[in-house]
């Protein structure tokens, strides 16, 4: 099992801006807070490679530090790491982080926690 | 000037769409079939297809930068915790309050979202600075 997958993004374009804007109907800010939002492939990846049956799966928390804005025309590395995975109560939880860095420069930090319901199914 | 415990001012999205689902889905790369197929998001248990979490989360994000102009402040910390399911239909209004202010100024902020019966469905908190 893989504890860490990274890519290399596009660079963010104006369109993408104007498109992310559009669908989360943001008027009050030139550049959305969760526009890092788009860089969750490697979240999905993990989830798949957990063999997570998607009806089950349930995002409960979302967390972004911000260390520098990121502009358009930046091209991130995207380096997504697993930081928890375990069984409570019957349910599993599953952390993941993901870092954007942008000619080295780390620019935002994310965390996405997951609940998965029946966990036992997809062992 | 903020002061402790002033609350925000509200800001109401319009009502949450199939289209505005699908739309999310395509901007924000999330392949998950519960927000956008029927049939899937009833076998999951739920009467209809979901909203997105992070659509919510979104809508937090903007109603903080609607109080706190990203030309006067910067935000350093948003974080938000999914409690109640959303669907097509639901209208959510953001709401927040100052929960602390520290003595270098920086603010937490406290946030979350209802639904058009007064439900609490995200919760999160916000810490921003003057700049």
């Amino acid at each position: 099992m893989k504890e860490k997958i990274e890519f290399q993004a596009e660079p963010i374009t104006t369109k993408d801006i104007e498109l992310f804007s559009s669908a989360t109907l943001s008027q009050h800010s030139s550049f959305p807070l969760t526009f890092p939002t788009r860089y969750r492939k490697a979240e999905f990846e993990f989830l798949i490679l957990l063999n997570i049956n998607m009806r089950n799966l349930l995002h409960t928390e979302q967390e972004y530090s911000y260390q520098s804005p990121l502009v358009v025309g930046d091209k991130p590395l995207v380096v997504s790491q697993l930081k928890e995975n375990k069984e409570r109560r019957g349910m599993r939880f599953i952390t993941i982080e993901t870092q954007l860095i942008c000619n080295g420069e780390k620019k935002v930090t994310s965390e996405s926690t997951f609940v998965v319901r029946e966990a036992a199914e997809k062992e | 000037m903020w002061e402790l415990k002033q609350r925000l001012s509200p800001l109401v999205k319009p009502a949450l769409t199939e289209e505005l689902l699908s739309l999310y889905a395509s901007a924000s790369g999330d392949p998950n079939p519960i927000h956008l197929d029927p049939q899937f998001a009833r076998e999951a248990g739920f009467p209809s297809v979901i909203a997105h979490g992070m659509l919510s989360m979104a809508f937090i994000a903007d109603g903080l930068c609607a109080n706190f102009s990203e030309n006067k402040y910067k935000v350093e910390k948003l974080s938000t915790r999914f409690k109640k399911v959303t669907f097509p239909g639901d209208v959510l209004t953001v709401q927040g309050e100052i929960k602390k202010i520290q003595p270098d100024g920086r603010l937490l902020i406290s946030l979350w979202t209802e639904n058009q019966k007064g439900e609490i469905t995200s919760t999160g908190e916000a810490e921003v600075y003057s700049i």
